[in-house]
């Protein structure tokens, strides 16, 4: 009979199998983004990773993460402790080792009605070169942002441009009327 | 028009709009929770400021060490709002720095810079 010590040593043992410096999955708040950021930068330091990296890699976990803050469409929404109103989004985060580099990834829930627009969007941006990426990050700056964007809406095209080893992405249909999205990009 | 300091956080950066000297600094790192809100009064306050402005001397300085793709789209419009202050006559001076070996915001500063056509820009290395 499997034991709570043996259940959680597995999973770590995967983890660690797996060259990830940590995960963390659940609900994202702007506390976590800043939390896991100082750790991570704290992490990088120890390691010495050399400062470029560290800084490419600290981009993209925080375009990444944004994402999630922004749209993922598993989310609590009730009373924040300050009497607002509060809008908790889940995904999950890996920052780990590979290929000499390092790797970002992240996941969260869309509605299926935002796959194929998402992935059209990523598809462009997977064929596109460093000089190309850049053009388009340039204009996407200068576009107004869409209704109900949140942010720049160029969050994709940082990640591609900052990726040194690139990224990709990938979708699978989890229940009625919801996808996964995944996202890995290298460094 | 009363001058703008604002200390840096973790997460935003350190302001100072000086509009009596025409001195305007941005400095450390930029990534809010909500850009926009964060941003908003800084731009319409330099706009204000920029429309009424005739025959100044403007030394505007970024001096960030890391913002995110959200900030990068306040930046390019404070460029560009700097850019058409200069083409009205003003003598615009801007002056981007960047972490030595931090390739991505000197590529980013001489991408923005490469668009102005009006005020004059420069980029210093520096280390920290």
């Amino acid at each position: 009979m499997a034991s709570l010590a043996d259940d959680l040593y597995q999973l770590k043992s995967q983890f660690d199998r797996d060259n990830l410096l940590f995960c963390y999955s659940g609900f994202f708040t702007q506390e976590v983004l800043e939390g896991i950021g100082v750790a991570l930068r704290a992490k990088l330091a120890v390691e010495q990773t050399e400062r470029r990296v560290a800084k490419n890699l600290f981009s993209v976990f925080v375009e990444q993460v944004q994402n999630v803050v922004r749209y993922s469409a598993e989310k609590d929404e009730g009373d924040s402790e300050q009497g607002g109103e509060t809008v908790l989004r889940y995904g999950i985060l890996l920052v780990g080792r590979r290929a000499g580099g390092y790797f970002v990834s992240c996941g969260n829930l869309v509605r299926d009605e935002d796959v194929e627009r998402l992935r059209g969007e990523l598809a462009i941006i997977e064929t596109l070169s460093r000089e190309e990426l850049m053009i388009q990050y340039k204009q996407a700056l200068r576009r107004p942002p869409p209704p109900g964007c949140k942010g720049a809406n160029v969050g994709f095209l940082d990640i591609a441009r900052l990726a040194g080893g690139g990224v990709e992405f990938d979708f699978t249909q989890v229940r009625e009327g919801y996808s996964f999205f995944a996202m890995n990009a290298l460094m | 028009m009363d001058n703008i300091s604002i200390a840096a956080t973790l997460r935003s950066p350190k302001i100072s709009f000086d509009f009596t000297h025409n001195k305007f600094n941005i400095s450390g790192e930029s990534y809010p929770e909500n850009v926009s809100e964060f941003y908003s009064p800084l731009i319409k306050e330099m706009e204000a400021y920029l429309s009424s402005v005739v025959n100044a001397d403007i030394e505007f300085c970024f001096e960030l060490i890391y913002f995110n793709s959200s900030t990068a789209k306040i930046l390019l419009e404070l460029f560009d709002m700097l850019d058409e202050a200069a083409h009205r006559g003003n003598r615009v001076d801007i002056t981007w720095t960047y972490e030595v070996d931090d390739d991505n915001l000197k590529e980013l500063g001489q991408e923005f810079g490469a668009d102005l056509q009006h005020a004059r820009f420069s980029m210093q290395e520096i280390t920290l």
